[in-house]
């Protein structure tokens, strides 16, 4: 490889003036040069050096190969569904998303970056595929009665001792992830809630749901649905709401809010008892253990990886960071855990490289990081890239966020009793509600997370609509000032960016970082920019 | 009508969260115990040397400092119960018991023990972690909360007794104020009832807000005195409603409605006598606390609640008031930013209006009455719906 480093350098030197980085580091340009304005629409892919483009090709080449594979597994059911599902033309959106994510990116950051995002390429394609293929709207399919429709705050691991059966996340595809793709589609479906009544002073995206279930944009399939307490009020709402409409038994699965609480544990535990049970007798088929711990395996491996990425990202020399992390993480946890063994493959593989980047001592976008920014509170899904915009314009960092300190207990496996005590510590503390509910300890918890992971700075995203994070407006602002850390309020609206656009929630930072702090852009181009018509 | 002999002294004894009848009881050395919520059974609070005491915040115009603390766009009930907190308002209380029934909720509550607001040597704070769903196993959690976060801080903070036979008597009591209050509102259902809805709004609220020993006697006087109140000659309001929702506990809110020309009839939201006045009945094998933590559970109508049973039950809760009361339509109300309430409203009315079809209006207000314009015009449309609705024969 050194040789090739040898040979392509002087390449690099010769090219360097069409790299955005480079030009922003000699002030004759940036990363935002190459947009048509307002559209997002790049005039030309980002020129990163040979290598790092050829590695930022080859991860396009392999994502659309995720995807013709999607269509060539279930053609005719995946045409139906575009035009069934309004949700369903956005995902074309997703080649432009993965641009957006890792701009800037270079070197192991990059390579990282593109393997955690194919992971989930490849997780999402199988997945919308399957769902169509046994959507019952266009004839069902051989696995439709097999499908076990769950509220997405729910983390599928403990259904997975129900073989043949195949648990499936009601809202991911219609609603959260493809809001990351297309800031532009969750509005719609708000409008549709709208217009049935609902106050548009809630949340944004439990609205989002409750217009996708009022529309009928829901997959069909299954036999009931678990709808859930988690994680906040308004989620809980929609739920009544989406249980009415879609018409299946439905069982609640209500875990205490005060999970910290000696207390809680037996509730919660019964909770789920109770709704393996109710499983059981909707789908006639027992629960498996052995099944069960074959998945906690799984899980335990990737929160053992997990733990060990969190000590390099203690450091300056971690090569996963941002939205890399963030969004694989939610991901990983909250879709998946355990039930896709590829994740595992590919942690094993990211951690190999982390390792080896430690050990180099290599510091991420070129070591010009100013600030390292713990991320609280709950994200704009509407503008899933806003950690990398913060890197690129100003150095900031974001080490981990709030969502991925999601339950990392180890599982036992090969007693269910003690199993189950695990499973009910894990899922209590699932995405949001780990700290956004059971009071003010679990949400002043920042502070700490923070300092264990050498932050200066903390970013409150601000949910305009979010009950829980504008209840401690003030608490929390005090408390940055005694404790010396950087704090600002980025103030969103959760899947609608028509309240607050990107602009707005950018000038935030920009507000801050050059008033209060008085520094100046790394990349002055991305300061001010329109992206409103933005995927 | 003839004036009620009590209604001012009522009314005035809802101008202050600490009035004249608090103050006797401290002076006696009773414990005030404040609470927010349905949630926290008001019974729990009236054992033995203690007073149960409803948060309210009358006559508050302006929530500024708590607009700092939890920002002007939370629920404007919760900031209210702050802001008063804030200004000395409730430094009589010992003890607050709180419930995580929402997030502003415990938000609020939380801010009792973080910015120490109540000026009190004594006061402390407990959340209670309130179940969502009706069966057996949110029943023993419910059991667990109560004891951890309720029984066991009074005896061992404040040293009240809370056996088995103090609870007991305790539920008795309970029993004869609920009898009362439920006798009165009774009254609601006759064609041409000798009270209206503003004075059993008053009525309620002062039996959630004073000592219960102390509002006792003038509540059953009231009673007495309402068997043989003349009503007027005709029915003077042109329709009849139900009025559903969360904290209304500003009884010119019901005033408001039938100045519109619609009695309030029965009252379905969290101030209101539905739920609340129910009587705990001990069941043979069971203690006394089982017997409050089943009949709270039971009744409880919170739009928080998940589960397909109780979902359907405040909805036929509802339908049942209308049927019994007389109502010819619902009024759902919510407070602005409640989501709970603001999805509820919307789902119930659609339920009521396509599938029971009784006929309903939703409206979204704010804590203190301020404007009104807009509402009383909202109101009188809607009673003016339910009117050409009877002239036309229901149809």
């Amino acid at each position: 490889m050194k040789l090739l480093d040898k040979i392509i350098a002087p390449v690099d030197k010769a090219l360097e003036r069409f790299d955005p980085v480079k030009k922003s580091e000699k002030g004759t340009g940036g990363l935002r040069d190459r947009y048509y304005d307002k559209t997002g629409v790049a005039k030309w892919r980002e020129w990163r050096g040979v290598k790092d483009t050829m590695v930022d090709y080859a991860a396009w080449l392999n994502n659309i190969l995720a995807m013709g594979q999607m269509v060539a597994s279930a053609p005719i059911p995946i045409l139906k569904g575009f035009w069934e599902y309004r949700w369903m033309g956005s995902y074309l959106g997703t080649f432009m998303f993965i641009d957006r994510l890792f701009e800037g990116f270079r070197g192991p950051e990059l390579k990282i970056a593109h393997m955690n995002m194919h992971a989930i390429v490849q997780s999402l394609t199988k997945r919308i595929a399957f769902a169509l293929k046994n959507d019952a709207r266009f004839g069902g399919g051989p696995d439709t009665l097999n499908i076990i429709p769950y509220d997405e705050t729910i983390s599928p691991l403990w259904l997975m001792g129900f073989k043949g059966l195949y648990p499936f996340p009601m809202q991911t595809l219609p609603e959260f992830i493809i809001c990351d793709i297309d800031q532009h589609i969750e509005p719609y479906y708000i409008d549709v809630a709208e217009s049935f009544g609902l106050p548009a002073d809630v949340c944004s995206r439990c609205a989002a749901e409750t217009g996708v279930a009022i529309d009928d944009a829901f997959v069909k399939a299954g036999r009931v649905m678990l709808s859930t307490n988690m994680p906040c009020n308004a989620s809980e709402s929609t739920s009544m709401f989406q249980r009415r409409r879609i018409g299946l038994p439905d069982f609640a699965v209500t875990l205490a809010m005060q999970h910290n609480k000696p207390e809680a544990l037996p509730y919660s535990r019964a909770t789920l008892e109770a709704g393996i049970k109710f499983v059981e007798e909707h789908y006639g088929v027992k629960y498996d253990w052995n099944e069960f711990f074959k998945y906690a395996r799984l899980i335990n491996e990737q929160n053992t990886i997990e733990l060990e990425k969190w000590e390099y990202f203690k450091t300056p020399y971690s090569a996963l960071c941002g939205i890399a992390e963030t969004l694989y993480r939610l991901y990983e946890w909250q879709s998946v855990n355990g039930a896709e063994p590829h994740f595992n493959r590919n942690d094993r593989k990211v951690i190999k490289i982390m390792r080896k980047c430690y050990e180099e001592k290599h510091q991420p976008f070129g070591g010009k990081t100013r600030h390292r920014a713990f991320l609280w509170g709950p994200s704009s899904v509407y503008y899933c890239d806003f950690p990398t915009w913060i890197q690129n314009c100003w150095g900031i960092n974001i080490v981990l966020n709030m969502d991925s300190t999601m339950g990392y207990n180890m599982i036992n496996t090969d007693d269910p009793d003690k199993a189950m005590d695990d499973l009910t510590k894990l899922e209590e503390k699932a995405t949001m509600r780990h700290h956004a509910v059971g009071g003010w300890d679990n949400y002043n918890a920042v502070w700490d997370w923070a300092k264990r992971f050498n932050c200066d700075m903390v970013l409150m995203n601000d949910n305009i609509a979010c009950n829980g994070t504008l209840g401690f407006h003030a608490l929390m602002e005090e408390q940055a000032r005694d404790l010396g850390f950087h704090f600002i309020f980025v103030e969103h609206d959760l899947q609608d960016s028509r309240t607050i656009s990107r602009q707005e929630m950018r000038n935030c930072v920009n507000k801050y970082m050059s008033v209060v702090l008085n520094e100046t852009p790394l990349d002055p181009t991305l300061v001010e920019f329109d992206d409103a018509d933005a995927y | 009508m003839k004036d009620l002999k009590h209604l001012i002294y009522f009314e005035n004894l809802l101008q202050d969260a600490q009035n004249e009848l608090v103050d006797q009881a401290k002076a006696a050395g009773q414990y005030a115990l404040g609470y927010n919520c349905y949630y926290i059974p008001e019974v729990l609070l009236n054992l033995p040397g203690c007073f149960s005491s409803r948060l309210r915040a009358p006559r508050c115009t302006s929530t500024d400092i708590a607009g700092y603390y939890m920002t002007n766009r939370s629920c404007p009930y919760a900031r209210s119960i702050l802001e008063r907190a804030i200004e000395g308002g409730y430094n009589y209380l010992d003890a607050l018991f709180g419930a995580e029934s929402c997030a502003t909720m415990d938000r609020m509550e939380s801010h009792f023990f973080l910015i120490n607001p109540v000026k009190n040597d004594r006061f402390f704070v407990t959340q209670v972690d309130p179940p969502m769903k009706g069966d057996s196993i949110n029943l023993e959690y419910y059991k667990v909360q109560l004891r951890v976060k309720v029984l066991e801080p009074l005896k061992e903070r404040l040293g009240v007794d809370v056996s088995d036979e103090a609870i007991r008597t305790a539920v008795e009591k309970h029993n004869r104020l609920c009898r009362v209050i439920t006798e009165i509102g009774s009254l609601r259902k006759l064609p041409n009832p000798p009270i209206t809805g503003y004075e059993f709004h008053v009525i309620q609220l002062v039996s959630q807000v004073c000592p219960h020993d102390l509002i006792l006697p003038y509540l059953e006087e009231t009673l007495e005195e309402l068997k043989t109140r003349e009503p007027e000659e005709k029915f003077p309001f042109r329709a009849r409603v139900v009025l559903v929702g969360s904290e209304v506990d500003d009884p010119d809110f019901t005033k408001l409605i039938e100045t519109c020309g619609a009695m309030v009839v029965a009252d379905r939201y969290c101030f209101g006598s539905f739920p609340s006045r129910e009587q705990i009945e001990i069941q043979e094998g069971e203690t006394a606390f089982e017997a409050v933590c089943r009949t709270y559970l039971k009744w409880n109508q919170c739009a928080r609640f998940m589960d397909g049973g109780k979902i359907d039950q405040r909805h036929d809760e509802v339908e049942r008031l209308v049927k019994e009361f007389g109502a010819d339509g619902i009024i759902y109300e919510n407070m602005k930013f409640c989501e709970f309430w603001s999805y509820e409203k919307v789902l119930a009315s659609n339920i009521f209006i396509n599938e029971r079809h009784i006929p309903t209006c939703t409206i979204e207000k704010e804590y203190a009455l301020g404007a009104v314009g807009q509402l009383r015009t909202r109101f009188q449309a809607f009673i003016e719906s339910l009117e050409i609705k009877q002239i036309q024969g229901g149809k």
